[in-house]
């Protein structure tokens, strides 16, 4: 998993196709340490094609436990099949979703 | 039991108790039987039945209590077992020979006839064989006249037909619909078997556009008048609010689900009032479309024999009986059918029927029967039926025996239908997976926009991924994935060994709760117009998603 802190922000980049029943829990594994220090969190996922109830529970777990510390966190680059996912169970009502990594960054800076 | 046949009950026992003391007490003596003994004379002339004992060879007869004379006609002294067979029923000669020549070495009870004076007299017998030290062998026997009771049960058995054949008239006139017409898309055939108390069972076919046919069957709670009164009520709304819906819409476009819930509404409240309900399984059959729609409420399961698979599969809704509720947000379903595919909707008496061990029939003989007659007929499959489940029963039914097959003729136009098999474990989640998005991605990109085959892979795949989660890898069996292809609907089905579980039961967990599980059946449900999980035979399960490309929900 690529991460990255640039200027008190924290970008992860999952490498992986598809965040599903079988990869959820090893991107759980390694991005929760990765997150517990950070303040701003953007999580990039422009390289994940496909996203299942099970990889959605894994961003759940990492946006409740980022917020409950009084940390932010956005979502940005979802592929459409992913963007048909969050829509459908109204993620957005709870954390923002952006296009784009350089929304993200601009979110971040604000 | 009565009180009076407890109390005759209870003197049959004690007159027997006294008669074995008395042989008894003889046999230790070794002497003869002490038959005259005053004080069982007087117990036996008290009773009202007629106690005999003979010589287990019926060369004599050695005591026969005061009764025998009215029962027989006859002085004791003279009476012989020759004497007594001139005056049995020629026709009950037989039985009356073997239950002696039986009752040498164990009970025994029958009824036959005595003709005396040109008048016949039915005789209850029941006979005990006594063994003596260094002597022949005895029998008790033990005899009354019923001929009053069998007069009364025949005066009821009489009663009982009539009502039977009332009963059936009813049924025929004012519950049990017929199809107007035949269809060429497939073969239909409908059955009816009256119990012997008039039933609620009611069933109607209604005419639609373009080959289609609506038909129903229904099954009231309870028996008798009322229940066959409510199942023409019953019916008679089906008739109403599809008149009443006819006059704006065009009903065999209508959703089947708005159908039902109009004529809800026209019993539901009275029903409620009345305390009663009746289950229904409500079917649209497009031979051409090669679909079936269904809403089932509460009925037995329309055994749906699929010719792909070569497997007979239960088709089940998660909607109440009608009188449950006020108004219920029925739930439609829709499967595949295709050429040779039969469908049999058919009432609970044919599964709760019992053999003589208190056996049910049951749903898996019912559907290994129907797998094992796909060949026939809908008529000839509907016989084979009727007079296994008859011979099965001896012909006992409790309920009606009600029946609908519909057998599919029509080859249906498919642009696609392509299956493979793989391996059931957690290893074929992304095999499959990438099957269904080529197909997807293959097909569907001309009817489908670009977020719609998006959501139509995700279902697909929380669908794959519960198969493969919640049931364990299976070394033996190997899982099927299908995708098949019409101009009007895309249908994804996967079969595999499993458990069986709810897939009905689909709510949008709360997000801002961060609510992590239980978006998986949401999802399939938001996305398919219909998902239907069958249970088969021998534990293999159907789960058969359908979207329909033209009315669906487009994302």
């Amino acid at each position: 998993m690529a991460s990255q802190t640039t200027k008190g922000v924290l970008v992860i980049t999952p490498d992986i196709n598809h965040l599903d029943t079988l990869s959820a829990k090893s991107f759980s594994d390694e991005y929760a340490p990765l997150a517990a220090g950070a303040s701003i969190i953007i999580l990039d996922l422009s390289k994940v094609h496909f996203v299942d109830s099970t990889g959605l529970g894994s961003i759940l777990t990492l946006v409740r436990d980022t917020l409950a510390r009084g940390a932010r966190i956005t979502l940005c680059g979802a592929q459409p099949s992913v963007k048909v996912l969050f829509r459908m169970v109204q993620l957005g009502k709870l954390v923002s979703i952006l296009d784009t990594l350089d929304l993200a960054q601009s979110w971040a800076a604000s | 039991m009565t009180s009076q046949a407890i109390i005759a009950f209870a003197i049959s026992c004690a007159a027997l108790a006294l008669l074995f003391a008395v042989l008894l007490r003889s046999r230790c003596r070794d002497a003869a039987l002490a038959l005259d003994n005053p004080e069982f004379q007087d117990f036996a002339g008290s009773l009202g039945m007629t106690i005999m004992v003979i010589k287990a060879d019926m060369s004599a007869i050695l005591y026969a209590s005061p009764g025998f004379r009215a029962l027989f006609g006859m002085d004791p002294a003279e009476a012989s077992y020759a004497r007594i067979r001139t005056l049995v029923h020629e026709d009950d000669l037989e039985a009356l020979d073997a239950a002696l020549l039986a009752g040498r070495r164990a009970p025994f009870e029958l009824e036959f006839r005595i003709v005396r004076d040109g008048e016949g007299n039915w005789i209850h017998m029941r006979g005990f064989p006594i063994a003596r030290r260094k002597a022949a062998r005895r029998i008790v026997l033990w005899m009354e006249d019923r001929s009053r009771r069998k007069s009364d049960e025949l005066k009821l058995a009489q009663a009982r037909d009539y009502e039977v054949a009332i009963g059936a008239r009813i049924q025929q006139a004012l519950l049990l619909g017929q199809a107007e017409r035949d269809y060429a898309s497939f073969d239909l055939a409908s059955m009816t078997l009256p119990s012997q108390k008039i039933d609620g069972d009611f069933i109607d076919f209604f005419d639609g556009a373009d080959e289609t046919l609506d038909l129903m069957l229904g099954d009231v709670m309870g028996k008798g008048i009322p229940a066959a009164l409510t199942g023409a009520a019953a019916r008679n709304a089906f008739v109403r609010a599809r008149m009443s819906l006819a006059d704006t819409a065009d009903l065999s476009a209508m959703p089947i689900k708005d159908i039902v819930g109009a004529a809800e509404q026209r019993i539901a409240g009275k029903l409620i009032e009345l305390k009663t309900f009746f289950t229904l399984v409500y079917g649209r059959v497009d031979g051409n479309a090669g679909l079936f729609r269904y809403v089932d409420c509460g009925h037995t399961s329309v055994i749906h024999y699929e010719k792909r698979s070569g497997r007979c599969w239960r088709l089940k809704g998660a909607n109440a009986p009608i009188g449950f509720l006020p108004k219920q947000d029925f739930q439609e379903y829709a499967v595949p059918i295709a050429k040779d595919d039969l469908l049999f909707f058919y009432s609970d008496g044919i599964t709760e029927a019992t053999d003589s061990e208190g056996e049910q029939f049951g749903e898996d003989r019912l559907m290994k029967l129907i797998r094992s007659s796909a060949g026939l007929s809908a008529a000839k499959l509907l016989e084979k039926i009727k007079l296994i489940s008859f011979a099965y029963a001896a012909g006992d039914f409790k309920d009606d025996i009600t029946g609908i097959s519909v057998k599919i003729n029509a080859e249906t136009k498919t642009a696609s239908s392509v299956s493979r098999n793989f391996p059931q474990s957690l290893a074929s989640l992304h095999a499959i997976r990438d099957f269904f998005g080529q197909c997807i991605a293959k097909h569907l990109s001309g009817p489908c926009s670009e977020d719609t085959r998006e959501a139509l892979l995700l279902a697909a795949g929380e669908a794959i991924s519960n198969v493969v989660k919640h049931n364990a890898p299976d070394q033996k069996h190997r899982c099927a994935a299908s995708f098949i292809l019409t101009d009007a609907w895309a249908a994804f089905t996967l079969y595999y060994h499993g458990q069986d579980y709810d897939w009905q039961e689909w709510t949008l967990p709360n997000v801002k709760l961060f609510q992590t599980g239980g978006y998986g059946l949401y999802i399939i449900g938001e996305i398919m117009d219909s998902v239907t999980v069958s249970r088969g035979e021998d534990g293999l399960i159907r789960l058969s998603m359908l979207f329909h490309l033209k009315a669906g929900k487009q994302q």
